[in-house]
């Protein structure tokens, strides 16, 4: 289905991204030299933050948004890994509070085994990763409570957060906190950005574990995004010039027609009218030789992203099965 | 049978456990109290036994049990649906996470992680045309005008048009459109540029062009904070709402008034 | 006896008759045939770890990525025979996909467990210990088992009694107290609590506008400058009142406003506080967000197939 008319571009749009993503892996892992990446200011301000909370002798809050266990948790978690790492060795308290328990075992293992790597294991206490609730708001107030009663000195708050990131934002504000925070949620950098000390934008986000360990793989994969990008950028700058100008054609081609061929329809027209319409011809030809209005979904560059299924393609006759049962319908693995 | 005084006392008691949560909650706009934390280990206390509950009630044994055992007709006692024992190696796979507290066995809780990691990551794959192939095309935006009959576009609400004539209009492209669209397609690109992070955009013009699109991300957040104020006021017109208009008509109903 | 036997569903090695020996059987067996295979892992040299964890993530996302890329069968009725090999394995990835679909939820729900057990240890060790907080971790062990008991009591009865089968729960007058004692938990703690926070964010949203306003940066000042066009649009006095102006305006210019065939006159419109809200989202703010959402979407892409690859270096899958 997914392979008929049209439908390939977006199969093999697709599969483009992919390969750009996974040849430059590729490619970064065979050259490894240091390649450019721009500056992001909120990832420079992370050993700032640590510094301070180790100063004031007061805990690093870490809150890996509150959603499903995804790649958007994995990758907080891993920015926390590298948190976690520069906390351990001044051996500042860390706390990551948790919403999912899937994510829960996943930032357990995660920290422990920073805590492994430095050879600092002694210091890693299970209880700094907790899980508090998975429900929204008892999760804000469970979070906004631990804030005030231990005066965090930085808080990290990355991942997909929801309404209660402004509850989080503020009270960690109110105790002074330096605050580092990011969200894919668009709808929830706006107040962070009102509330926060830095904010990752958008996928900065992503971008983030290659920037702070610079590992070939994730730095391949990010320029194998920025080609991505360039490659959006350019369809959607092409693509406009296209639609402009087979839109703008489609009328041109009709202008001719319209007189002879919709007579009845311009006859209906007041004079006023006439006047306001008299270069609106977008009117085509069927292939019946009958006219009728054109609308914008007659362009090519609309087909390219919608297919069009005609009847014939969607008939299709099968044999009947023999050992279906009569009256429960659905499927059977 | 329970009479209806006493479902009127038992509503009042429940309306009034809601205010004095609330105003419990509130307490903490002002300081962290004893009797904030005192209703917030409540709040953490009941999210957490009721996860417990839906855990069963509302995920497994609907989607799992059920399906695994299969179902019986309620009245007939007859099989309805079969069961497919296969869900049962869900289980025990789940239960590898447990391992994460072991010390050397600790891997094997990355299994359950892993599948749903996979599960998720082959999902993005999956949907990235679905989701983003509509918003390229929607990005597209012709920017010539087909006509020049207008300057802006006509309206067509209540000017007589037959449906045929309000198409036409909308199927031309009128040079306010354009010049519209033309907006959109450089904020777009704009925008897009601040998050190219692998090139150093090295001209001035580039450079000027990367600012713009920060700016233009600025007025779009902007715009989500300045949507988002209103409905969170209605947030506390509605709790206040409910504590100086359902609980009060609830204790002079049951004060008899 | 024809019709009677048309309606019980077939079987086959995969779907057995529900609550028969057969299910108990099979359900047994596979038990133990995956705590074999637990301890055989368990036993497992440290170098075939990664490879394990990642071949069920690999075979996780494979699924997905197959059913993408497979040709799909086109217009599949019930009870239907596949035309050929190719179709045969689109329909096997199409019944699959409701199972798999509820696989995620599964495993992150068996996983809840180690949530609870965290939070429960740590308030257990306060009380233990003695710490100045345990009274507030012995309220919030007392309303998580008070919740959990009612919550299970009373589901029970709405599910299995003969009360509960026939509905008469859904009226209060037939309540036990058990009903009532869920009811003030639930109802009346947990979802009145959690409207009470989300209220908060109203308070919040007002100190970090006051001091988003006090920044003196020029981003900072677009940004306010575009959420303070929009809130004004949806004050609706003020709307009122300016939109008014305008429309007087136009007047005083002779100038109709609503007049559709005379164009000229939409340009005072545009001075309208709506319309200059709309415009600001529907020519700005969207495709400015949509860089953002391409971005992410990208990003997730990119991680997606870092994961489901194990290409990351001690990554969580490999």
């Amino acid at each position: 289905m997914q392979w008929h008319d049209t439908a390939w571009v977006g199969m093999v749009y697709t599969l483009l991204l992919v390969f750009f993503i996974l040849f430059n892996i590729y490619r970064s892992e065979k050259k490894r030299k240091d390649l450019f990446i721009r500056r992001i200011p909120g990832l420079n301000a992370i050993d700032d933050a640590i510094g301070r909370a180790t100063e004031m002798g007061r805990p690093v809050l870490m809150v890996p948004g509150v959603g499903d266990l995804n790649a958007i948790s994995v990758q907080a978690v891993n920015i926390f890994a590298h948190v976690t790492k520069t906390a351990a060795q001044f051996s500042t308290p860390i706390r990551l509070c948790v919403a999912n328990a899937a994510v829960y075992t996943v930032a357990q293992e995660v920290i422990r085994d920073v805590y492994q790597q430095q050879g600092l294991e002694e210091r890693y206490d299970t209880d700094s990763v907790r899980f508090v609730t998975d429900r929204q708001f008892a999760f804000a107030a469970g979070v906004s409570g631990l804030i005030l009663r231990e005066k965090v000195a930085a808080a990290f708050f990355l991942g997909e957060f929801f309404a209660e990131s402004l509850i989080f934002a503020e009270t960690a504000n109110g105790v002074g906190a330096i605050q580092v925070a990011g969200s894919t949620e668009k709808s929830q950098t706006p107040f962070f950005i009102a509330a926060c000390d830095y904010v990752l934008i958008g996928d900065e986000f992503y971008a983030a574990s290659a920037y702070l360990t610079r590992q070939p793989i994730l730095v391949g994969s990010l320029v194998g995004q920025d080609w991505a990008k360039i490659l959006m950028a350019a369809t959607v700058f092409l693509g406009f010039w296209v639609n402009s100008y087979q839109r703008g054609q489609m009328t041109d081609t009709h202008r001719m027609t319209l007189k002879d061929a919709s007579e009845e329809d311009w006859n209906k027209l007041t004079e006023d009218q006439k006047k306001t319409f008299s270069t609106a011809e977008t009117w085509k030809k069927n292939d019946d030789g009958k006219t009728e209005l054109a609308s914008p979904e007659d362009t090519g560059l609309y087909r390219a992203f919608n297919p069009l299924f005609t009847k014939e393609d969607l008939t299709v006759t099968r044999q009947p099965d023999p050992d279906a049962p009569k009256e429960a319908g659905g499927g059977e693995q | 049978m329970v009479n209806q005084q006493s479902i009127d006392l038992f509503n009042f008691i429940k309306l009034s456990c809601g205010v004095l949560a609330t105003i419990g909650l509130y307490s903490v706009l002002y300081k962290e109290t004893k009797f904030f934390r005192f209703f917030e280990h409540i709040f953490l206390g009941l999210a957490a036994g009721y996860a417990m509950v839906a855990l069963w009630k509302e995920t497994l044994y609907p989607q799992w049990w059920l399906k695994m055992v299969g179902q019986l007709d309620d009245k007939t006692h007859l099989p309805a649906t079969p069961g497919y024992w296969v869900y049962i190696v869900l289980l025990p796979i789940g239960l590898l996470g447990y391992f994460v507290f072991s010390k050397k066995h600790n891997w094997l809780s990355r299994v359950p992680i892993g599948i749903i990691l996979g599960l998720w990551a082959g999902q993005q794959v999956q949907i990235w045309w679905q989701t983003y192939g509509p918003q390229l095309y929607a990005s597209m935006q012709p920017v010539f005008p087909t006509t020049w009959s207008s300057f802006v576009k006509p309206v067509t609400t209540g000017a007589g048009y037959t449906p045929e004539q309000i198409a036409l209009i909308n199927s031309n492209i009128y040079p306010s459109q354009a010049l519209n669209n033309l907006i959109f397609v450089v904020t777009l690109l704009a925008a897009f540029t601040y998050f190219i992070y692998s090139f150093e955009l090295k001209t001035k013009f580039l450079a000027g062009f990367n600012r713009m699109g920060r700016w233009m991300l600025m007025i779009g957040f902007g715009a989500i904070f300045g949507s988002t104020v209103m409905a969170r006021f209605a947030l506390v017109i509605d709790r206040m709402f409910y504590i100086w208009i359902e609980w009060v008509t609830s204790l002079q109903h049951l004060s008899g008034r | 006896m024809i019709n009677l036997l048309a309606q019980v569903p077939t079987y086959n090695f995969w779907r057995v008759p529900p609550l028969s020996g057969e299910l108990w059987l099979k359900i047994g067996v596979t038990l133990l045939l995956c705590c074999g295979i637990v301890a055989f892992l368990m036993n497992a040299p440290t170098r075939v770890r990664r490879p394990v964890v990642w071949f069920f993530t690999f075979i996780a996302g494979a699924f997905y990525v197959a059913l993408w890329i497979w040709p799909q069968p086109v217009s599949r009725e019930p009870n239907t025979l596949p035309r050929d090999g190719i179709e045969g394995i689109g329909f096997l990835l199409n019944d699959i996909q409701p199972r798999v679909a509820d696989v995620s939820n599964i495993l992150t729900t068996i996983l809840l467990g180690l949530g609870i057990y965290s939070l429960l240890r740590i308030h257990l060790s306060k009380i233990v210990k003695r710490q100045a907080d345990s009274p507030f971790s012995i309220v919030l062990i007392v309303s998580m088992l008070a919740i959990t008991l009612v919550g299970y009591m009373d589901w029970y009865m709405r599910e299995f009694s003969v009360a509960g089968k026939e509905g008469k729960l859904q009226e209060m007058v037939n309540w036990t107290p058990i009903n009532f004692a869920q009811n003030l938990l639930f109802d009346g703690f947990l979802q009145q609590m959690d409207s009470a926070m989300f209220s908060m964010i109203a308070f919040f949203i007002l100190s970090a506008a006051y001091r988003a306003f006090r920044i003196r940066s020029v981003e900072a000042t677009v940004l306010m400058a575009s959420a303070l066009i929009l809130m004004i649009s949806l004050l609706g006095g003020i709307v009122f009142a300016w939109n008014h102006g305008v429309a007087n305006m136009a007047a005083g210019m002779h100038i109709p406003l609503a007049n559709p065939e005379i164009n000229e006159a939409g340009y005072l419109n545009n001075l309208k506080i709506t319309s200059a809200a709309g415009w600001l989202r529907n020519t700005l703010q969207v495709p400015a967000l949509r860089a953002v959402d391409f971005g992410i979407g990208l990003g997730a892409l990119a991680m997606g197939l870092r994961l489901w690859l194990g290409l990351e270096k001690g990554g969580v899958t490999v």
